[in-house]
């Protein structure tokens, strides 16, 4: 709410509109259909007209019968509201080939061993006909888009297990809002106009129309919010009913931007004192405890105020939750604390508040006592010293604060597996290199090279983030994650080498390669001449028997596939300060 | 070293080469930030090159090794080390294929060590004892060499229950724990190919402890007390304590065990040094003044003819001067000859073994029966002795005592003794016992030719020459009586004692020669080549020199019979030189004889002739001293009769014996202790003989100092043949218990180095608190004399960080005898 | 993906001790057990023979397993290295004890105990490069990929010439001194002593010499002068790298090579016991 404010003038994104073509006459045309006819204008803040998210936050697509909109299991950052024509929702999941994945099986023993004499010479060698994406899928132009669509997906499509959306109805928001993978699989069912609105200006629309809003909101809460505050660790072991209570009694709000890939490094120059003031501020030290937070989305700096600058303590990832220390702590001692650190939202956050009185009415009575937070330490004379000093010891096990600093600054934190190279113990032999390369034809999928933090070595392999952004508008879906694993792979049959993963991927793990036939002659496109690119990065050796074989074939114990968007696992690998 | 692509050439973007190179597999190193740039790489990648070094070391290793196992230097190059100096030769000789001598496989070549490895050693089926046992079989029985301690398993093994049960309340320390390593090849203990001065015999107390069950740490304070079986084989009933205290202190001689005791040869064992060097210097005396006036060796009992008469029991003939009253023993001599005629064996059980002929004066018929039994017993071995010598003796010892001829050579059983003496016993005191014997009892009848061969003698011997046969002789009163029918050159000793005798017998009546001549020529035909014996004839050394030479022979002789009797026997031209001495008598007597009568001399060889004339003049000499005072007393030095004698008066024949271990009462004291009895009858007499013989009163009294007993045979219990070797030993039991060195028992002392350090006494200290033996102590009793070793005695030295105290310092670990001298090992290399 | 065990860097020292106790149990208990053969008569060279060929034959079964990583259960290469680190070592002693704890006599066996012993101590020398030069390498700031280090040599060169060579107004001293000595350091390979024992000397005498053409130098063209020592001590970091980087791939020829003359002398010593063991197996 308050972030609304924080915006005074006409946001910079506007620079590039979500879509050029975008003119006065489609804006008339929209403004002249539900809802944004009834829309009360005067909502609006003179700067973010609504005319003006409607002709740079929204784009207007065409499909044809049989196009597939949105696939089950991708990100997107756009909701899409039926302007006519009509969309089928399958409400039972697809074949994952339909949607031009590949589940992942690994390879059979006698496989593992037959690719030990894998006879080619040639680097990326792939059999043409099995490397052309229109063996397996439909795929058209739409301008500049490449739409892939389903021939006679009545067939194949369960009558009774999908939902029709007409005229007027909007979908994809929540996983737009909240960055969640696309619940369901939309198909066009006939030749259909749809009005696709990116993210901010979803936002902005919901904080000027309530009953958009709420409509979100209401929707969040019966899809997923309840199962989530069951998964979160504070709330443990409470009752259905008063998690449903809670559930009613939650709030949702978004700091920061969803493009923070792209803008990270474009401040990242900038001095560190500023960079951490520039980011948007969720709760600050000595404000009063508002409530319960718990990371939906995105990540957390927690930082205090040391000297004229900010010291990060730790960081908070998805599930996280904080502030109940502190409000069971003014529960049972009746003082006043206020908040003791600075939140901060790195890139983009979702978080979900709980009123403090809603965690004193609901959740702290049935909490069990073990599971009560310790009190908080005295107060110190001087604030700025020994209390954050002990909260420090008591809250993250000792990573040394810079290596925090750069592990925020550098987004690494996003990693779930990243490759972490000791460089103490590395002897450059190159082992995991080769290792990586006989698992995948002799074609390595990392280089030994990356940001170096205190002689850890963040090597440019995938880290299969927690965030992925790459597989954020993927046309034919395929990279995409392994439903059990969690790992993201790319289907390389159905990648058309557009290279949008690679260009979105923040930490260049992704590498376009020419791919060419056996014989060592690059493979062509026979229209343009270009050779035919795929996007290659580390699949975590989802394919072999035994597991990332970087990390086996490392004889010095140097290198590590590590969750790091948990500090705690590098910290127990670092072998604590 | 580096080159550069260039990129213009390829239809591919720089981004392109940075993922796709043209060199697989080294792509990945191209860094992000130079993707746009062009790409320098490192030719060849080190990896190749380390393929082509491998490949190159392999190469270069099996080549290398091809070209050596090829070339004649194979063996050098495949040896594990130089061998030992003892066996160096082997390897060092020329040519190939010298590792053949103790490996099969080093004939072979590589594919056939191939062959025998993938085969699992069926190619070279030799195994190394054998080899080993081709140049050593002389040194160690090829049965037992592969057996722990070289012992048969039963053997072994019986020792070893033997020592549980001996052991079972002490420790078990020596019992192998029970077939461990039934089959030990000798490589297991000697190792080659460590160098040349490699100890191939060293063997750790480890190795030892392996088989021996209770392993212990360190010999001085682990070690089991010593409690070996005593010595068996002190023959010498040698009271140490009385010596040490009394005897000694009484001489004001200090006693110290080196003047009886020595090192042998190889310094391992220490012996006792011979009688001469050791007790001669106090006991010679006491020992040889009885033997001076002889032994009785055999005798006609003197009996009452009358009270046989009266008994109606007929003698037959019998000598005049023993016809009136009973008188005399059998010497145990005659007993044991006696024993072989089963009815004399008989009656003189009967008798009873201690009976003395004086006994019969007052007892009844049957008595007398036996008696008479005895007497033609005697008579008829009298006739045998007269006719066949000492080979009749010889037979009739050998029909009783199974063992006796086996052991005893005739030379020590009758020195000196032919058939001579008994026929002129016979014709002096039984002229007709020839009649007798030819015609059963009955006298005068018609002569059968009983001796073809010496028909004259018994002309003689006819009843009607009896008269001047039997003049007595005038000085036989005064004198001994005793007429010798030989005598030694006794006129010439200085001062002889038996002077008077030779006088005597210078007076005796040539008949007496003549007959003495008589017989003699006869014999000369008869029996060349009996030299040995008392008329030894014939004999052509000092015998028919000058006087003056057989004196200093007799010197020599003299001396020579001090020094050791037993060599003296051993050598025939001392061993003649008495007898030689008698028949030069002789021979001056015949020439005497011959002044007058030169009667059937005709066969007398010429050479005798001139030495009978030149012997006239030192004859004559030699009477002229006949009226020196006689001076009665012997001389300690040196007895002067040996040999045998006559003795008319007393109808007996007297040996001389030479001293200290008489080749005559040895042997047959000896015989008497290994008696075996044939048949039951004679066991009594020999019992009887065996007694008298062993009496400490006895002649020579052996028995006083000489553990004579069967049980004096060294023994090896581990080997048979060694055993049999042991009862051929020259000592017998006689000599003091002689260790030699070649026998390997478990347990080994070299006496040499500790005798340095040490006298004797500080380990063998006599054992003065148990009462004082008797002389006849038995051999434990000898051995009691001193306290027995203890463990302490050789740890005081034998201890860690000091003298050695490993197992193999006293014991061996190779028993049985081993050969002197082995043969060299080269000769047995397979060529 | 399979867990594996996750040591905490901090820990290996831990890890260290527990498998040297562990060898050294393992060893002293083989070696009194083969004193004990010994002492029973039975010669132990048999066993620890057997033993020994074992030994070698899964040390280079490491150098396959590396061959092979995409193989499943046949254990992390980092459980192998710890392996192959302590039974190597264990391997001494087993091979002093097959040698009876002496210097063998034959001219065969010392060649094969050459070989042995040069195998096992060029891999004690890789095991001390392997556990001190990273920290060294990481010593120095800028981390380079080995094969990348002749394309960043040619780069800093051409940087170099483009500073003083093609510069418009061209320095005249600094360009004669880039001719006379820089060139030679930054464009050809460094002397062969510095291969073996890299260090930083020459360079810092070079930059005192550059430093001290400062007083001829206009304030303005210092910085040249600056960047031209910068270049230098790049060059310097990329040449301890390559020598630092090329020992740790180097020492590995030596091992393997060897190791290859190891198991053929081996396996021709292993025919010819048994062929001349005469039945003492």
């Amino acid at each position: 709410m308050n972030q609304a404010t924080r915006i005074v003038s006409k946001p910079k994104r506007w620079d590039e509109p979500f879509d050029p073509q975008m003119g006065d006459e489609s804006v008339d045309y929209l403004m002249s259909l539900e809802p944004f006819r009834s829309m009360r204008l005067d909502a609006f803040s003179p700067m973010v007209p609504l005319r003006g998210i409607l002709r740079n936050d929204c784009r207007l697509n065409h499909y044809e019968n049989g196009d597939i909109v949105i696939r089950q299991g991708d990100y997107g950052n756009s909701a899409f509201l039926v302007l006519n024509g009509e969309v089928i929702v399958s409400l039972k999941s697809l074949p994952e080939e339909l949607l031009g994945r590949h589940s992942v099986r690994p390879k059979s023993w006698w496989q593992a061993v037959a690719q030990l004499w894998n006879p080619t010479r040639h680097p990326e060698v792939r059999n043409a006909a099995a490397a052309d994406p229109a063996a397996t899928l439909k795929t058209r132009k739409e301008q500049q888009h490449t739409r892939v669509f389903l021939q006679d997906f009545a067939s194949i499509l369960d009558p009774n297990q999908i939902a029709r959306l007409r005229t007027g109805e909007i979908f994809g928001e929540l996983s737009a809002i909240t960055r969640t993978p696309r619940t369901a699989t939309v198909i066009a069912n006939r030749p259909t106009q749809l009005l696709e609105i990116r993210w901010q200006g979803l936002r902005e629309l919901m904080q000027r129309d309530s009953t958009l809003k709420q409509h979100i909101e209401q929707l969040y809460r019966e899809n997923s919010l309840q199962t989530f505050l069951a998964e979160t660790p504070c709330l443990q072991g409470l009752p259905t009913y008063s998690i449903t209570e809670i559930a009613a009694a939650t709030e949702f709000e978004s700091y920061g931007s969803q493009q923070w890939t792209a803008s990270y490094r474009s401040i990242s120059q900038s001095d560190i004192a500023e960079r951490i003031k520039s980011e948007p501020l969720i709760a600050q030290s000595g404000d009063y405890v508002n409530g319960l937070l718990m990371i939906r989305n995105g990540f957390v700096r927690v930082s205090r105020m040391h000297g004229s600058g900010e010291q990060t303590i730790e960081y908070l990832g998805k599930g996280q939750s904080f502030g109940l220390r502190e409000i069971a702590h003014n529960l049972r001692t009746n003082e006043q604390r206020p908040w003791q650190l600075n939140l901060r939202a790195v890139g983009y956050v979702d978080i979900l508040r709980i009123s403090t009185e809603v965690v004193e009415r609901l959740i702290l009575p049935q909490l069990p006592s073990e599971n009560w937070p310790a009190l908080l330490p005295p107060l110190a004379k001087s604030l700025d010293t020994a209390s954050p000093q002990r909260r420090l010891s008591e809250r993250s096990a000792g990573l040394p604060s810079d290596f925090l600093e750069q592990l925020v600054e550098n987004r690494l934190i996003n990693g779930t597996q990243a490759m972490v190279i000791d460089l103490n113990r590395c002897t450059r032999c190159d082992d995991c290199v080769r290792a990586c390369s006989n698992a995948h034809g002799h074609n390595p999928r990392f280089v030994r090279e990356g940001t170096i933090i205190d002689h850890f070595q963040f090597t440019h392999a995938c880290m299969h983030c927690l965030d992925p952004v790459c597989m954020i508008g993927c046309p034919t879906g395929a990279i995409g994650r392994q439903q059990q694993t969690g790992v993201v792979t790319i289907n390389d049959q159905t990648c058309i080498g557009c290279g949008t993963c690679a260009a979105s991927c923040p930490y260049q793990n992704i590498q376009m390669v020419p791919i060419r036939d056996p014989q060592g002659l690059p493979i062509v496109d026979h229209q343009s001449g270009d050779p035919v690119r795929k996007a290659t990065k580390c699949d975590l050796c989802v394919e072999q028997l035994g597991g990332p074989a970087c990390q086996r074939a490392c004889p010095h114990d140097a290198l590590i596939r590590i969750d790091i968007s948990h500090p705690s696992n590098l910290i127990q690998w670092i072998g604590g300060g | 070293m580096i080159q550069r692509l260039d990129i213009k050439e390829s239809k591919l973007t720089p981004t392109d080469v940075y993922v796709r190179p043209n060199q697989p597999h080294t792509d990945w190193f191209v860094p992000l930030d130079h993707r746009d740039e062009p790409i320098l790489l490192q030719k060849p990648p080190l990896r190749k090159l380390r393929l082509q070094i491998v490949i190159a070391c392999l190469a270069f290793t099996i080549g290398g090794l091809f070209i050596v196992l090829n070339s004649p230097y194979r063996d050098e190059f495949l040896a594990p080390g130089p061998l030992t100096q003892h066996h160096a030769q082997l390897l060092t000789a020329e040519g190939s294929g010298r590792c053949s001598a103790c490996h099969a496989a080093g004939s072979g070549s590589f594919s056939d060590w191939l062959t025998d490895l993938l085969a699992g050693g069926t190619t070279f089926p030799t195994e190394q004892v054998t080899l080993c046992l081709n140049c050593h079989r002389s040194q160690i029985d090829q049965a037992l060499a592969k057996l722990p301690h070289t012992m048969p398993a039963d053997k072994l093994a019986e020792l070893t229950t033997k020592h549980r049960e001996q052991w079972q309340t002490a420790s078990t320390w020596l019992l192998a724990s029970g077939g461990k390593r039934d089959q030990l090849a000798c490589a297991v203990c000697h190792r080659e190919h460590h160098g040349t001065h490699f100890n191939l015999t060293a063997m750790t107390d480890g190795q030892c402890q392996t088989c021996h069950v209770q392993s212990f740490a360190k010999f001085e304070t682990d070690h089991p007390p010593f409690s070996w079986e005593r010595p068996t084989s002190s023959h010498i009933a040698f009271d140490h304590r009385s010596h040490a205290g009394k005897h000694f202190e009484k001489h004001q001689r200090t006693f110290d065990c080196q003047l009886c005791h020595q090192t042998d040869g190889s310094a391992m064992v220490m012996q006792t040094k011979p009688f001469e060097e050791s007790c001669a210097s106090c006991h010679r005396q006491a020992i040889e003044e009885p033997l001076q006036s002889g032994i009785a060796w055999f005798r006609l009992p003197a009996i009452d003819v009358t009270a046989f008469r009266a008994a109606g029991i007929d003698i037959g003939v019998w000598p005049a001067e023993l016809s009136q009253g009973f008188d005399g023993v059998l010497t145990p001599y005659m007993k044991r000859l006696l024993a072989s005629d089963a009815q004399v064996a008989e009656a003189m059980e009967q008798l009873g073994t201690k009976f003395h002929f004086e006994d019969l004066e007052d007892i009844g018929q049957d008595k007398l029966v036996h008696a008479a039994v005895v007497i033609h017993g005697i008579k008829r071995l009298l006739w045998e002795l007269a006719n066949r010598g000492p080979q009749a003796a010889q037979e009739r010892l050998a029909a009783v005592n199974s063992n006796s001829t086996a052991i005893l050579p005739m030379d020590r059983l009758f020195p000196f003794l032919n058939e001579l003496l008994f026929r002129d016993a016979v014709t002096r005191w039984l002229p007709e016992l020839a009649l007798e014997m030819e015609s059963g009892k009955t006298l005068g009848q018609n002569r059968i030719n009983w001796f073809p061969d010496d028909m004259d003698w018994l002309a003689r011997t006819s009843p009607d020459k009896q008269d001047d046969i039997l003049v007595p002789n005038p000085l036989a009163g005064k004198l001994d009586g005793s007429t010798p029918l030989v005598m030694p050159n006794l006129p010439e000793h200085p001062q002889t004692p038996a002077r008077p005798q030779s006088s005597a017998s210078l007076s005796v009546p040539l008949q007496s020669d003549e007959n003495q001549t008589h017989w003699k020529n006869g014999l000369r035909t008869a029996d060349v080549n009996s030299s040995r014996g008392v008329t030894g004839v014939g004999s052509n050394e000092p015998s028919s020199t000058h006087q003056g030479d057989s004196i200093t022979g007799l010197a020599a002789d003299q001396q020579l019979l001090r020094d050791n009797p037993l060599n003296r026997l051993a050598d025939p031209n001392s061993g003649i030189l008495p007898s030689a001495n008698i028949a030069q008598h002789d021979n001056r007597k015949d020439s005497v004889g011959n002044l007058d009568s030169q009667r059937s001399n005709s066969d007398a060889s010429p050479n005798s002739q001139n030495a009978n004339h030149s012997e006239l003049e030192p004859a004559t000499e030699s009477s002229s001293i006949v009226n020196s005072p006689p001076s009665l007393k012997f001389s300690t030095v040196a007895h002067t009769k040996t040999g045998w004698f006559r003795d008319d008066q007393r109808f007996q024949l007297t040996y001389y014996p030479v001293g200290h271990a008489d080749p005559l009462i040895s042997s047959w004291t000896e015989l008497a202790v290994r008696d075996k009895p044939i048949n039951p009858t004679s066991h009594s007499a020999l019992l009887a003989s065996l007694d008298e013989l062993t009496l400490p009163t006895s002649a020579g009294q052996c028995a006083t100092c000489h553990q004579v007993n069967s049980s004096l045979v060294l023994t090896n219990p581990f080997n048979s043949e060694i055993a049999a070797t042991a009862l051929n030993k020259s000592h017998r039991g006689w000599q003091s218990n002689l260790r030699s060195p070649q026998d390997r028992g478990f347990t080994k002392f070299n006496h040499a180095p500790h005798l340095l350090l040490q006298d004797c006494r500080s380990c063998h200290q006599l054992d003065l608190a148990s009462e004082s033996t008797a002389l006849q102590s038995t051999v434990t009793k000898t051995f009691q004399q001193f306290l027995p070793i203890e463990r302490a005695q050789c740890a005081s030295c034998h201890r860690e960080n000091q003298a050695p105290n490993r197992c193999t310092t006293c014991h061996h670990y190779h028993i049985g005898e081993l050969p002197s001298q082995p043969k060299t090992p080269l000769e047995a290399i397979p060529q | 993906m399979s867990q594996l065990p996750v040591i905490p860097r901090s820990l290996f020292w831990r890890r260290r001790i527990k498998s040297l106790l562990v060898a050294a149990t393992i060893c002293s208990i083989v070696i009194w057990y083969f004193e004990r053969l010994d002492d029973q008569g039975y010669h132990s060279s048999w066993p620890s023979g057997y033993l020994l060929a074992g030994i070698v034959l899964f040390l280079a079964a490491f150098n396959l397993r590396k061959k092979i990583t995409v193989l499943p259960r046949l254990g992390s290469a980092a459980s192998w290295m710890q392996a192959h680190i302590y039974i190597g070592l264990s391997s001494f002693v087993i091979f002093a004890s097959h040698v009876q704890w002496r210097w063998p006599d034959g001219n065969f066996e010392r060649l094969l105990a050459i070989v042995f012993l040069a195998v096992g101590c060029s891999g004690v020398y890789g095991l001390y490069l392997t556990r001190v030069m990273p920290r060294r390498l990481y010593a120095i700031k800028q981390q380079v990929i080995f094969e990348q280090i002749p394309l960043k040599k040619y780069h800093l060169a051409l940087s170099a010439r483009k500073l003083l060579l093609e510069n418009p107004q061209p320095n005249e001293i600094l360009a004669r001194f880039y001719v006379n000595k820089v060139s030679r350091f930054l464009e050809q390979p460094r002397h062969v002593l510095f291969w073996l024992l890299p260090s930083a000397r020459y360079c810092k005498r070079l930059l005192t010499e550059i430093r001290g053409l400062d007083r001829y130098l206009a304030i303005a063209e210092r910085e040249t002068s600056q960047s031209l020592m910068q270049l230098v001590r790049e060059k310097d970091d990329l040449d301890y790298h390559h020598a630092v980087q090329g020992q740790l791939k180097c020492w590995l020829f030596v091992h393997i090579a060897l190791t290859y003359s190891l198991l053929t002398l081996g396996t021709l010593h292993g025919i010819i016991v048994h062929a001349f063991s005469g039945g003492l197996r």
